[in-house]
């Protein structure tokens, strides 16, 4: 078990190194030119060189690259003449634009995206893993094809064509619910659920079709298997063989997929983040993008990477604790 | 934007052959698949004759028509419906006045070429990567094991964005927008045809090959490669509309083609901001985008019945 | 209504399955039997004769499918084709229990096997957790688990297939049934352990006092076990009586036919060319070994353990056939693998006409590939579905280019003439043809290049016994007819015995024994020999009722 999760964990690590270094490559190595986009406008040329050596613009790529990962870990000081900036690990700099640190840029977008993503997943599971079980143990054609025609829509359509719908519906015509404002919980957690209600339907709807469809190919497979006969034939009703025989093993793959589709998510939910108005990393990208600011760039997307990996360690662990048959060793 | 990979694999037995006659026959006779066949037909003719639809029109996508719009209003078309006229079919942009149904049909070029084509480039990099890993030595697959992990775990989304930021400006967008969601977008190809790969390897008809004297390349393409058109056709045509679904994102976004290029993506996120005075604006390009998005996915899912080894008639 | 002394009577049973395009297909046709309390009932038939769709019938399990059944099924005095579902569900486990085929996928993966024996209990007596769990134990010992307490907690994949299927008997045990199912219960085992399951099922039908029926393909496994035997085929009864009479003096020609199409270890043996003298060594292998490694390079993965040869040394005389016999995980099939150099010894040499082998690379070895090969065991996996059948014997023809399209054709239909295939189903795809003739195409590909080493794995285990004959036949004549050298790699004693000159004994890797066919089959030297011809079931009752009293005596010995 340790032995799995170290090797894990190394394995996490070398391709959140492998991530970060292209990541860092792609950007800093780009036509576009970090010391000038850091200066800003009104550049003079003392001041572009002074920004250069400050930031150790001047050294090699990989020196840049080792002092950025260096101030992930320990912290990195950028002195420009006599004044000494000191930005305590984790360091990942300071927006070219507003001259914030990156890291708090992301400590303030993050809690919003992961509210976003939660509540979401929550919302998508149960809608999806509902409607895929009532379809297959119904037993109805009908529903069936429904199903199939919603999850079809559902493929078909682009999240910021559902959250324009919504917008258009609660908001404008409707005026059930105002246009969203991300209100944190801690402050009051009923703005907070009542501003993000049509986010979370919004992305749910898209994200529930999945479900619903993998719940029922999953559900049909595990009724098709031999112990499930084994169950009917030694008497059980027909509520303990799906209770006990079926869902476990039917939901088992949904679990673990849904434990990176959180990761997914948070990390993807950029449209809906825009349509929505909410300050999340997503919406803090496009930002930077706009600017080509940069450390925020690289921050953000190192940040999403590192999400996306836990996850998906996260996931391969939660799957051998609740399968019996991977063994972790 | 990813594609769930258990939709295109049925079973792990590789079905008797269906002709390709027989598919496309069942395919064809399957209502919802036609249905979308024909809807997707009518969009690639109207991508293809763009240049002679707007002609007929008397239109182009730049110019701008400031008499038809009420710039006291903040630049709201003049007239119902957006300013439908006889010579402008669809009406004209808010703000700009530009024709709204040429912008409509170049903006089919886009979203299907981009859709396309970044298909094609995914399916190609997916499939040979995936060949080799599979066939490949364990040095060759656990390299090609971890780039395809990478690629995966990359947030695709976030990628696409600070890619499209910083690539030069001197490539065609559309090119540059169809490269860069294939290069993100391969990972999942390559796992299912390396799993396809590792499944049909342990085949006894594998071994035979090699007995036969078969060299590696011939043993991927002719006992390999067959087996992996099915799955990989399915989830192919899954992939379409993802990708027709990453280009408008990413052109909602202001990350995608360039302006004045029209895009479906770029219109609706100008949309946004119209609905209220103008739905037309929201309605033409929405109402586009989701239709043909619909024909995709509704010929994936008849694909994926068609080709579905489960529903194949086995001869006695 | 049932006759008094009978817990199971079926009376005119049938059972269609609708197909498309409206047609029925009867599976079963006008079925009766009866079985008294402590009986042992056989149902032998080839695949597709409706036994088991008469097993499903016996427990109401058709409820919910398409297929239609008609007739009675008394089971302790009720109908089970015309009661409710709550009484079918409440007759089973309770008065009438199954065990199945497949031990691997019959359990739940998920729950222990003790929860899933004590669940059964539960429901249908209104038992305690502790009473249940007591009850589970019980069983569990009672079909010889050791240590059953600890065992309660474990999971289906930490037995072994014998272990499941035991769990399995002990969860039909739980509820004191009436009537014992068991359809093919010992197919998917080895033969040890096949033996061991069948004599465990003849000692709890003897401890318990409840009746069985027995249902296997293999008249062998019914011999020993059955009172009486019910011959089918295409869903009719061709033969019934007491096991004696119908598999010592058969009245029907079916019967008659399967009989005399099954291998046995007690028939004449088929007369052999006498050996040419002092015949030259094709092959020799020298302490060949092969491992394994675990998990794959840069990945997190892990891959199942699986058996090695070790240091395994033999001689291959040409024009002569080895048979290789072994249970799985023996290492036959690597063994065979390697022979034929698709796997590459980890160590140790393959020499084959003074050429090692065993580390030649690929490309070097290309101009002896014409020389081996190999035929497989599941000619559908075998052939690739996407090509005609013609192609795939042209396949090493084409590789070599040698000769043209119109010879390669030419030489293709001469081929499928020669292993009884019609030359003019050139173009059709292997799912076309039964299993029997789908080996013929292997059999086919495999003679194409004129090879002087043809190895075959298992050739014959997935097909009836009416194809095994017929196939081996086919391999004894293109042997003879091509001068070829054959290792024929079998778990089934009996049929290596067919066609063997002499026999090599696998276990563990290692070969155990290695004798002329006839000394090892009448002379066994090691006693792992031994305790496999014990296990291999033979068709007389009374034989293998004694070999039953002699596996018990070496046990109690043990």
């Amino acid at each position: 078990m340790i032995g799995y999760l170290a090797r894990r964990l190394i394995g996490a690590v070398v391709v959140l190194l492998a991530l970060s270094a292209i990541v860092y490559g792609l950007f800093y190595a780009a036509p576009s030119n970090p010391a000038l986009l850091a200066c800003g406008k009104g550049c003079t040329p003392d001041r572009l060189a002074v920004v250069k050596s400050s930031l150790g613009l001047d050294k090699p790529l990989v020196d840049q690259y080792l002092s950025f990962l260096h101030g992930i870990f320990f912290g990195h000081d950028y002195s420009s003449g006599p004044s000494v900036r000191k930005c305590p690990a984790p360091c990942l700099g300071y927006s070219f634009e507003t001259d914030q640190p990156v890291t708090s840029i992301l400590s303030s977008a993050l809690p919003v995206s992961a509210s976003l993503a939660l509540g979401a997943m929550a919302l998508s599971l149960l809608l999806g893993i509902g409607s895929g079980l009532v379809t297959v143990l119904s037993r109805r054609r009908w529903l069936d094809h429904a199903l199939n025609a919603v999850v079809l829509a559902g493929y078909a359509t682009p999240v910021f064509l559902v959250a324009l719908v919504l917008l258009i519906i609660f908001c404008s015509d409707l005026q059930w619910l105002p246009f969203p404002t991300y209100v944190p919980l801690t402050q009051n957690p009923a703005e907070w659920a009542r501003n993000l209600l049509l986010p979370w339907t919004a992305l749910a709807l898209i994200q529930a079709a999945a479900y619903a469809r993998m719940t029922r190919a999953q559900t049909l497979e595990t009724l098709g298997e031999d112990h499930v006969r084994t169950a009917r034939a030694y008497g059980l009703s027909e509520r303990r063989v799906i209770g006990r025989h079926v869902l476990r093993g039917a939901l088992t793959p949904l679990v673990t997929m849904a434990a990176i589709d959180l990761a997914q998510v948070m990390t993807s939910a950029v449209l809906t983040e825009t349509m929505f108005g909410l300050p999340g990393i997503g919406q803090t990208l496009v930002g930077a993008v706009g600017s080509t600011d940069l450390p925020v760039i690289v921050g953000v997307t190192v940040t999403a990477g590192t999400i996306y990996i836990l996850a998906n360690a996260f996931a391969d662990i939660l799957y051998a604790a609740i399968d019996p048959r991977v063994e972790l060793a | 934007m990813t594609v769930p990979i258990e939709v295109a694999v049925g079973s792990d037995l590789p079905p008797p052959p269906l002709s390709r006659f027989a598919a496309w026959r069942r395919l064809r006779q399957d209502k919802a698949a036609a249905t979308g066949m024909v809807i997707i037909a009518v969009m690639v003719l109207v991508a293809v004759f763009a240049p002679v639809l707007t002609a007929l029109e008397g239109q182009d996508t730049t110019t701008q028509h400031s008499d038809l719009i009420d710039s006291a209003s903040g630049g709201t078309p003049i007239g119902s419906l957006g300013g439908v006229s006889g010579s402008h079919w669809l009406g004209v942009e808010p703000q700009t006045g530009r024709d709204l149904f040429a912008r409509l049909v170049f903006g089919a070029r886009i979203s299907l070429g981009v859709a396309l084509g970044a298909t094609l480039l995914q399916v190609l990099i997916g499939v040979g990567i995936g060949i080799a890993s599979g066939l490949g030595g364990r040095l060759v697959d656990g390299v090609l094991g971890r780039l395809t992990d990478l690629t995966l775990a990359f947030p695709y989304v976030m990628f696409a964005i600070a890619l499209m930021a910083i690539v030069p400006g001197s490539i065609p967008r559309p090119l540059i927008l169809a490269v860069v969601i294939a290069l993100l977008g391969w990972g999942s190809t390559a796992r299912l045809a390396r799993g396809q790969t590792l499944s049909l390897k342990t085949r006894d008809f594998v071994a035979a090959a090699k007995l036969s004297g078969a060299p590696p390349l011939r043993v991927a393409r002719r006992e390999i490669l067959p087996g992996l058109v099915t799955p990989i056709l399915t989830y192919a045509a899954l992939l379409v509309p993802a990708n027709m679904i990453s280009e408008a994102g990413l052109s909602f976004l202001g990350v995608g083609v360039r302006p004045p290029t029209p895009s479906w993506g770029e219109m609706l996120s100008h949309g946004t901001t119209w609905f209220r005075p103008d739905v037309m604006y929201v309605l033409v390009p929405g109402g586009a985008l989701f239709l043909t998005l619909l024909a995709f996915t509704l010929l994936a899912d008849g694909v994926r019945r068609t080709l579905d080894p489960k529903n194949v008639e086995v001869a006695p | 209504m049932s006759s008094p002394s009978a817990v199971l009577e079926v009376r005119g049973l049938g059972i269609d399955f609708p197909v498309r395009g409206g047609e029925v297909v009867g599976a079963v046709k006008d079925l009766s039997f009866s079985v008294r309390a402590g009986a042992a009932l056989g149902i032998v038939g080839q695949s597709g004769s409706g036994k088991s769709a008469t097993a499903l019938a016996l427990l109401g399990l058709h409820r919910g499918t398409p297929a239609r059944v008609s007739g009675q099924v008394w089971v302790d005095g009720v109908d089970v084709v015309a009661a409710s579902d709550a009484e079918v569900r409440a007759l089973r486990a309770s008065r009438i229990a199954m065990v199945f085929q497949d031990p691997l996928t019959a359990l739940d993966p998920f729950h222990t096997i003790g929860d899933q024996i004590a669940e059964v209990y539960r429901v249908h007596t209104k038992a305690s957790r502790a009473e249940a769990r007591a009850r589970a134990i019980e069983v569990l010992e009672q079909v010889r688990i050791a240590d059953a307490a600890r065992r309660y907690r474990a999971h289906p994949h930490e037995f072994s297939g014998g272990m499941r299927q035991r769990a399995l008997i002990a969860m039909a045990l739980a509820c004191r049934p009436k009537v014992l199912v068991a359809d093919e219960p010992t197919t998917a085992l080895d033969v040890t352990v096949q033996a061991q399951i069948l004599d465990l099922l003849d000692e709890v039908r003897a401890e318990t006092g409840m009746a069985l029926v027995l249902i296997s393909h293999d008249l062998g496994v019914v011999a020993g076990t059955a009172d009486e035997v019910v011959v089918m085929h295409e869903g009719v009864a061709v033969e019934r009586g007491t096991a004696e009479k119908v598999l010592l003096d058969p009245q029907d020609p079916y019967t008659q036919g399967l009989l005399a199409a099954m291998p046995r270890l007690d028939s004449p043996l088929p007369e052999r060319d006498a050996a040419a003298s002092e015949p030259e060594t094709l092959v020799r292998i020298e302490d060949v070994t092969k491992h394994y490694r675990r998990g794959g390079a840069l990945s997190g993965r892990r891959t199942e353990p699986v058996p090695a040869v070790d240091g395994v040394s033999l001689e291959l005389r040409a024009g002569e056939t080895l048979g290789v016999v072994g249970e799985s995980g023996s290492g036959k099939t690597t063994l065979a693998r390697m022979l034929v150099r698709l796997l590459e010894p980890s160590a140790g040499r393959v020499v084959f006409a003074g050429t090692d082998i065993s580390a030649l690379g690929e490309r070097r070895l290309r101009p002896l590939r014409r020389d081996l090969q190999m035929v497989f065991q599941d000619p559908l996996s075998s052939l690739n579905p996407r090509r005609s059948v013609g192609e795939i014997i042209a396949d090493p023809l084409r590789i070599a280019g040698e000769s043209s399209d119109a010879q390669i054709r030419a030489a293709v239909r001469e081929l499928m003439t020669k292993v009884g295939l019609d030359p003019k189903s050139y173009d059709r795809f292997p799912h076309e043809f039964s299993g029997g003739m789908r080996q013929r195409v292997g059999i086919a590909r495999a003679l194409a290049p004129r090879p002087r080493l043809l190895v075959c794995d298992e050739p014959v285990a997935s097909l009836d016994v009416s194809t095994q004959a017929v196939i081996l036949e086919l391999l004894r004549d293109v042997q003879r007819e091509y001068g070829l050298t054959v290792v024929f790699v079998a778990h089934d004693l009996a049929v290596v015995r067919q066609i063997a000159d002499r026999v090599a004994v696998m276990r563990f890797g290692r070969i155990v024994e290695l004798a002329d066919s006839g000394t090892l089959f009448s002379a066994p030297q090691h006693e792992y020999t031994r305790t496999l011809l014990d296990a291999v079931p033979v068709v007389d009752p009374v034989a293998a009722r004694e070999k039953r009293e002699r596996r018990r005596s070496a046990a109690a010995i043990a």
